[in-house]
C-alpha cells in the first residue's frame, strides 16, 4: 500500500553487483542488490565496516559503474548515460555529503554554499539563510574552508548538498564529526527538508539515534540488503 | 578511517620491511636504508615519476656538458695549437712594414748563425677543384722535427694526451719535393677519399695524419712545394722563433748584430693564443650563459618531478613516521634518494651531452673560423666534467627541493589543514620577490648610464635576466584578482579562485619558461636585426658588378687590360697593408698602446660614395684628400674611444714626414672583427705605400646607353673575363655572389646560437608540459569534486585549458618586453661593445608568435592528457587522489 501511494521512485536497482579486484583477489561488495528509494522516503544505511555502504552510495552518484545489473535515476536507465546525463542530474535532482566532505578549496565558506546553486543559476535563497543559520555557519561565511575544523567543514558541506533543494540526497556518515547537539540538529534538519521538498534522503550512519530519525533502515551485510520498516 | 593503502604493493613490502626490523638492531641508518627501500618500491610503481625526475636532470646536464665541451675544446684549440709548431712560438720575425712577405734569406741568416731554434713558414689560401678555398701551410719540415723533439720535453704537460710522434710520416717522400700533402684524418675521409687531392690545377697526394696532430682544417706541406704552390719562390710568410721569456732581450739584441733590422723583418713577441681567446671571450660567454639558462630550465623539469613525487607520497610519509620512523632519517633516506637520481640523470646527460658536443663542434668550428680564423682540434672530453656537473646539479638540486622536504617533514602528523597556512606564506614569498625584483631593477636603471663597458653591460643584462622572472609571480597574482570581479559566481568564479592557488606551484616553471621565451625571442631579435643591417650595409658598400682579387704579380697587366677593355665603364681599385695605429698619451692612456691595423685606400668614388658613414666631421671630404684625415673602422672607434676629431698616428705615415692624423670620420664595418683604417690616394702616394692594389672592381655598360648590365650578361661576361684574364673562379666574383656568400657566412656563424636558442626553447617546452601536466594530475581530487556536483567534464577540459591558458598568456604577455629589453641590452651593449657593430633593432614578430604557439601547443597537451586518462578511471579514485 505504500508503494501504491508512491509510485515512482526516485532511485532504483536492479539486480546490482559490484565487486573489486585487488591483485589477484576479487571480492564481492554487493551481490545482485535490489533496491528503490521513493519520493520524500528517508532511508538509513547501516552495516559493519567494509560491508559496501559508500560502495552503494558511489553507485547511485556514478562515482562507480556497476558491474552488472541496471540503476534507475527518476525512472532512467542509467546504463546508456553518459558524461552530459550524468552531470545533468547532479547538477539538478542529487545532493552528496561525502565521508570527507570534499569541499572546493579555492572557495570561501558561502561561495562552496553557492557553488551547487550557481551551476543550475539559482540565486541566493532565504532556505539558505535559513540553512545557514540552521548549522551554525552564520560567523564563518567568509572564511576559507580550509581554515576551518572538521565538523566545521561538515556542516559546510551538508549546507553546500541541500542548498538546491535536491530530489536525492546521498549522505555517507553526515554527523561522524558533529558533537550530539548539533548532530540531532543536522538530523532536524534533513527531516524537515525531506518533509517539506519531497526529497529523499539515503544517509549512512552507525549510530542507532541518527538511523532512528529515517523512516526506513536497510542493512547491508555480506552483499545482501536487509530492509526494515521503522 | 580509510586505510587504503597509496602504492599498491606497499602493503606487503612494508610488512616485510617490519618484520626485519625486529631481528635488526634499531639504528638511524637502518632506518634511512629501511625507508629508502619504500621509496624505491614507490618509484617502481610510479616509473614515470622517476623517470621526469631523470628526464629534467638529464636535460640539463646534456646540454650544459655540451656546450662546455665545445668551449672548453675551442679554448684548448687556441692555447694549444699543435697546428704546427710555429703557432707556440714565443717570437715571429713577420714581412716588414707595407710588405706581405720577408725574404728567404732571413731565414737562412739564422740558421748560419746557430739560431736552429727557429722555423721558416709560408702560408695562404689557396683555391681548390670547386673555387673553394684552403688555408696551405709549408714549414720547413727538417726543422720542424728537430724542434717537435727538443720541444716535446720541455712543454709535457701541455699534453698529457696522446702526442703523436711525427716520425711515422713518410719524409722521404715529402723531402724530395715530391707533391704530397699532409692533413688530419678526419678532414681527408671528407674530402680526399682517394687520397689525391687538386690544388691550383695541380694533383697533390694526400698523406692523413691522426687527429690529434692538431691540424684542424690546415693542410701541410713542405715549404718548397709550399711556394710553388702559393707563388711565393724565395719568399716567407713569417719566421716562428722559440725562446725562452727571460732570453728575449737577447735574442733581440743577436737579431741586431745579425743585420735583421725592421727593414728586414718585424720583431713580435706571442701570446700563446691569449689574443684569441681575449677575443673570443664574448662569444664563449654567449654559449655559456645559453647553457646555463637551459642548465637551470632542464633542473626545473626535475624539481617538478621531486615535487610532484613527493606529493604522491605525502600519506606516505606520514604513515612512515606514524610508524615510528625519525624524521631526521626520513630526510636522509630523502636526500639519499635525490643524490642517487643525480647520479644517474647526470651520467645519461653527461654521455648524450658529448654526443650534442660532437654534433655541435663543426657549427663553432665554422663560427670561430669565419670570425676570428682559429681552427678547432677534434674533441676531447675529461672525467672532471662529469664530477662538475654531477655536484653543480647536486648543489643546485638540493637547493631548490630542500624547502620541499623540510616542508614535507615538518608536517603535523595528524592530517593537517595547514594547507592555508602554506598559502598564505607563498603569498608572502611572492611579493618579497617582487620587491626584491624591483630593487634589481632599479639598481639596473642606476646602472645604465655607466655601462659603457662591456662587463658592466653584461653584469646589466644578468640582473636583468634574474629580476624580469622574479616580478612573474606577483603580476600573475595580481592579473588573476583583476578578473576576479568580472567573474560570474559558480565555475568562473572557481576558475579564478583556484588558478590563484595554482601560481604558487607552477610560479618556479613559468619563470623558468619566462627565461626561456625572453631569451629566445631576444636572439631571434638579435640575429634578424643583424641580418637586415647587414643586408642593407652589403647593399651599400657594394656598388660595382664585378670583383677581381687575382695574384699580387699579375694584378697590373689585369688592371691595365681592365682599363683599356670598351665594356667596362669604371674600375675601382683597393689598396691595403698592415700597420701599426698608436693612440697619443693621455690621461686614460697613460703609456702609448700600439695597435695592429688594416690599412686601406681605396679610389675617390669608392670612398665618397661606398664607405658607409656613421658619422663624419662636416669638412670631410674638403679635407680628406689634401690633409692627413683618415677614416676608422666602427670596431676599432669602439674598441678604442676613438672620437671624430681626435689626432692619432700611423707608422705607414712616416714618410711623410709627419705620422699624425685626424679621424674625419667613422664607417660601419659590420661583420668584419679586424681593425681597419682608410686613408685616401693622395696620402697614400705621399706616404710612398705599395702603387699596386691588391684587389679591383668593375662596373660594365649595359645594352643601352647609361644603363646597368643584367644579371644574365654579368654571368656571361664574368665566365668571359675570367678565361680572357686567366682568373680562376676564386678569383672573380660578382656583386650577387658576394652578397650571397656574405649572406650565407652570417647565417653558418650565428648556426650554433640559433641552434642551442632552438635547443633551449625545446627544454623548455619540456619543462612547461611536465610542469602542466604534473599539476594537472595533482588535481584531479578537486576536479572530481567539481564533477561529482555536475560540472560536465567537457566544461571541466575547458576550465583546466583556461586556467593553464591564463597562467600561459600573463607569462608570454610578459616575455614582450623582457625579450624587447634583453633584445635591446644585446644589440646596444653587448654586441656593440663586444664586436663595434651597431645594429638596427628590427622586432620579431614572427620568433615571438613561434615561441607563444610552443608555448599553447605544449601546455594545452599537457592539460588534456591527464584529463583524458583520469575519464578512463572511476570517479571515486580520482576522489581519493592526493593533491597539493
Ligand atoms: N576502489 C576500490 N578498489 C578496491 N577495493 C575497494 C574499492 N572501493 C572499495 N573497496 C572495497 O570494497 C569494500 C567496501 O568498501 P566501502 O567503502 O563501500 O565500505 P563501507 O561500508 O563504506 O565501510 P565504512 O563503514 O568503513 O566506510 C571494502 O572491502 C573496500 O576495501
Ligand atoms: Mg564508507
Amino acid at each position: 500500500m505504500a508503494d501504491v501511494a508512491k509510485p515512482n521512485p526516485v532511485a532504483k536497482l536492479n539486480q546490482v553487483s559490484k565487486g573489486f579486484r585487488d591483485g589477484e583477489q576479487y571480492h564481492q561488495v554487493l551481490q545482485a542488490v535490489n533496491l528503490q528509494i521513493h519520493r520524500g522516503e528517508t532511508v538509513a544505511l547501516t552495516g559493519p565496516s567494509g560491508s559496501g555502504k559508500s560502495t552503494l552510495l558511489n553507485l547511485i552518484a556514478g562515482f562507480e559503474t556497476p558491474d552488472s545489473g541496471e540503476i534507475l535515476l527518476e525512472q532512467a536507465s542509467t546504463s546508456t548515460w553518459q558524461d552530459k546525463e550524468w552531470s545533468r542530474f547532479r547538477r539538478d535532482s542529487l545532493g552528496v555529503v561525502f565521508q570527507q566532505f570534499n569541499l572546493l578549496t579555492p572557495l570561501n565558506v558561502k561561495d562552496n554554499i553557492a557553488f551547487s546553486l550557481s551551476l543550475t543559476a539559482q540565486p541566493w535563497s532565504p532556505w539558505c539563510d535559513y540553512l545557514v543559520e540552521k548549522l551554525g555557519l552564520l560567523p564563518l561565511l567568509h572564511r576559507p574552508v580550509e581554515a576551518l575544523s572538521g565538523g566545521q567543514q561538515q556542516r559546510v558541506a551538508i549546507a553546500r548538498a541541500l542548498a538546491h533543494k535536491p530530489t536525492l540526497l546521498l549522505a555517507d556518515e553526515p554527523t561522524g564529526n558533529l558533537d550530539d547537539v548539533s548532530g540531532k540538529q543536522v538530523m532536524a534538519l534533513l527531516c524537515e527538508l525531506a518533509r517539506e521538498s519531497q526529497t529523499s534522503i539515503l544517509m549512512v550512519t552507525h549510530s542507532e539515534e541518527c538511523a532512528a530519525f529515517m523512516q526506513k533502515r536497510w542493512h547491508l551485510s555480506q552483499g545482501a540488503v536487509a530492509i526494515y520498516e521503522q | 578511517m580509510n586505510n587504503k593503502p597509496l602504492t599498491k604493493a606497499t602493503p606487503t613490502e612494508l610488512k616485510q620491511i617490519e618484520l626485519k626490523q625486529t631481528e635488526l638492531k634499531q639504528t638511524w641508518l637502518r632506518l634511512t636504508w629501511l625507508s629508502l627501500k619504500v621509496f624505491i618500491a614507490h618509484y617502481r610503481h610510479a616509473p614515470i615519476q622517476a623517470g621526469a625526475i631523470l628526464l629534467g636532470i638529464a636535460l640539463a646536464v646534456t646540454l650544459l656538458i655540451g656546450v662546455k665541451a665545445t668551449n672548453d675544446n675551442a679554448v684548448r684549440s687556441y692555447s694549444d695549437a699543435t697546428e704546427l709548431l710555429s703557432q707556440r712560438a714565443d717570437v715571429l720575425l713577420t714581412p716588414p712594414l707595407a710588405q706581405n712577405t720577408l725574404d728567404e734569406s732571413v731565414y737562412f741568416d739564422l740558421r748560419r748563425a746557430g739560431l736552429s731554434q727557429s722555423l721558416a713558414v709560408v702560408n695562404g689560401k689557396i683555391s681548390g677543384k670547386n673555387g673553394q678555398f684552403w688555408q696551405l701551410e709549408g714549414s720547413d719540415l727538417i726543422a720542424a722535427l728537430t724542434l717537435q723533439k727538443s720541444r716535446s720535453y720541455a712543454s709535457t704537460e701541455t699534453h698529457s694526451t696522446t702526442s703523436p710522434q711525427m716520425n711515422d710520416l713518410p719524409l722521404a717522400d715529402l723531402l724530395n719535393g715530391a707533391p704530397t700533402v699532409i692533413m688530419s684524418r678526419s678532414l681527408a675521409d671528407k674530402v680526399a677519399p682517394e687520397g689525391k687531392l687538386v690544388l691550383e690545377n695541380s694533383t697533390l697526394d694526400v698523406i692523413a695524419i691522426d687527429d690529434n696532430f692538431g691540424l684542424g682544417s690546415a693542410i701541410l706541406a713542405d715549404i718548397s712545394l709550399a711556394q710553388q704552390l702559393l707563388n711565393m719562390q724565395g719568399r716567407l710568410s713569417y719566421i716562428a722563433m722559440f725562446s725562452e721569456r727571460e732570453n728575449l732581450p737577447q735574442l733581440k739584441s743577436q737579431l741586431d748584430a745579425l743585420g735583421i733590422t725592421p727593414q728586414k723583418a718585424s720583431f713580435s713577441q706571442q701570446d700563446q693564443g691569449q689574443a684569441l681567446i681575449a677575443l673570443t671571450r664574448s662569444f664563449h660567454l654567449n654559449l655559456n650563459a645559453m647553457s646555463m639558462l637551459a642548465f637551470v630550465v632542464g633542473l626545473f623539469i626535475a624539481y617538478n618531478g621531486v615535487r610532484y613525487s613527493l606529493m604522491k607520497r605525502q600519506k606516505l610519509l606520514v604513515q612512515l613516521l606514524q610508524q615510528g620512523i625519525e624524521r631526521r632519517a626520513l630526510m636522509t633516506a630523502l636526500m639519499f634518494e635525490l643524490i642517487l637520481l643525480v647520479v644517474i640523470g647526470s651520467s645519461l646527460g653527461f654521455i648524450s651531452g658529448l654526443q650534442l658536443s660532437h654534433w655541435l663542434q663543426p657549427m663553432v668550428a665554422m663560427t670561430l673560423e669565419q670570425m676570428y680564423g682559429a681552427h678547432l682540434l677534434p674533441g676531447i672530453w675529461q672525467w672532471t666534467w662529469l664530477f662538475e656537473a654531477i655536484a653543480l646539479t647536486l648543489i643546485a638540486a638540493l637547493g631548490a627541493c630542500l624547502p620541499l622536504y623540510l616542508d614535507l617533514t615538518r608536517q603535523a602528523l595528524a592530517q593537517g589543514a595547514n594547507r592555508y597556512q602554506q598559502m598564505q606564506a607563498h603569498r608572502k614569498t611572492h611579493s618579497i620577490q617582487f620587491a626584491l625584483a624591483c630593487g634589481l631593477l632599479t639598481v639596473a636603471a642606476l646602472l645604465f648610464p655607466f655601462s659603457q663597458s662591456y662587463n658592466i653591460s653584461l653584469v646589466l643584462l644578468g640582473i636583468v635576466a634574474i629580476a624580469i622572472p622574479l616580478l612573474l609571480p606577483q603580476l600573475l597574482h595580481w592579473g588573476v584578482s583583476a578578473l576576479m570581479p568580472l567573474a560570474r559566481p559558480g565555475l568562473w568564479q572557481y576558475l579564478l579562485a583556484e588558478t590563484r592557488e595554482l601560481i604558487a606551484p607552477l610560479s618556479l616553471a613559468m619563470m623558468a619558461i619566462l627565461l626561456a621565451l625572453s631569451a629566445n625571442v631576444s636572439m631571434n631579435t638579435l640575429v634578424g636585426s643583424f641580418e637586415q643591417t647587414l643586408r642593407t650595409w652589403l647593399e651599400t658598400r657594394l656598388h660595382a658588378d664585378l670583383y677581381i682579387r687575382p695574384p699580387s704579380q699579375r694584378i697590373d697587366t689585369i688592371q691595365t687590360q681592365l682599363m683599356h677593355d670598351p665594356r667596362v665603364s669604371g674600375l675601382y681599385q683597393q689598396w691595403q697593408i698592415e700597420a701599426q695605429l698608436s693612440l697619443p698619451v693621455s690621461t686614460d692612456n697613460p703609456s702609448e698602446q700600439t695597435i695592429p691595423v688594416s690599412l686601406l685606400s681605396r679610389d675617390e668614388f669608392s670612398t665618397r660614395h661606398t664607405s658607409a658613414l656613421k658619422e663624419s666631421l662636416p669638412t670631410l671630404w674638403q679635407s680628406y684628400f689634401n690633409a692627413p684625415v683618415i677614416l676608422v673602422s666602427e670596431p676599432l672607434a669602439i674598441k678604442y674611444q676613438l672620437q671624430l676629431g681626435d689626432s692619432v698616428s700611423l707608422d705607414a705615415l712616416k714618410q711623410t714626414g709627419n705620422s699624425q692624423a685626424i679621424i674625419g670620420g667613422i664607417y660601419y664595418d659590420h661583420g668584419n672583427t679586424r681593425n681597419e683604417v682608410i686613408i685616401s690616394q693622395p696620402l697614400w702616394q705621399k706616404a710612398q705605400l705599395p702603387l699596386l692594389p691588391v684587389s679591383l672592381a668593375a662596373s660594365f655598360h649595359g645594352n643601352e646607353q647609361g644603363s646597368r648590365i643584367s644579371e644574365a650578361q654579368l654571368d656571361q661576361l664574368q665566365a668571359q673575363l675570367a678565361t680572357e684574364l686567366g682568373l680562376s673562379q676564386a678569383e672573380i666574383y660578382s656583386q650577387t655572389k658576394i652578397k650571397t656568400q656574405a649572406i650565407a657566412m652570417f647565417k653558418r656563424t650565428f648556426s650554433i646560437t640559433l641552434v642551442l636558442n632552438s635547443l633551449t626553447l625545446i627544454v623548455a617546452a619540456i619543462g612547461l608540459f611536465s610542469a602542466c601536466l604534473m599539476l594537472t594530475q595533482a588535481r584531479q581530487a578537486p576536479l572530481a569534486r567539481l564533477y561529482s556536483l555536475g560540472v560536465s567534464r567537457n566544461a571541466l577540459r575547458a576550465m583546466v585549458f583556461m586556467q593553464m591558458l591564463i597562467v600561459v598568456l600573463i607569462t608570454c604577455l610578459l616575455a614582450m618586453p623582457t625579450g624587447a629589453l634583453l633584445g635591446y641590452l644585446l644589440i646596444n651593449k653587448i654586441t656593440l661593445q663586444a664586436f663595434g657593430w651597431t645594429i638596427k633593432m628590427i622586432w620579431d614578430w614572427q620568433a615571438y608568435g613561434k615561441a607563444i604557439l610552443i608555448a599553447l601547443t605544449t601546455c594545452t597537451l599537457a592539460v588534456l592528457l591527464p584529463l583524458y586518462w583520469q575519464t578512463r578511471k572511476p570517479l571515486v579514485a580520482s576522489l581519493q587522489q592526493e593533491t597539493l
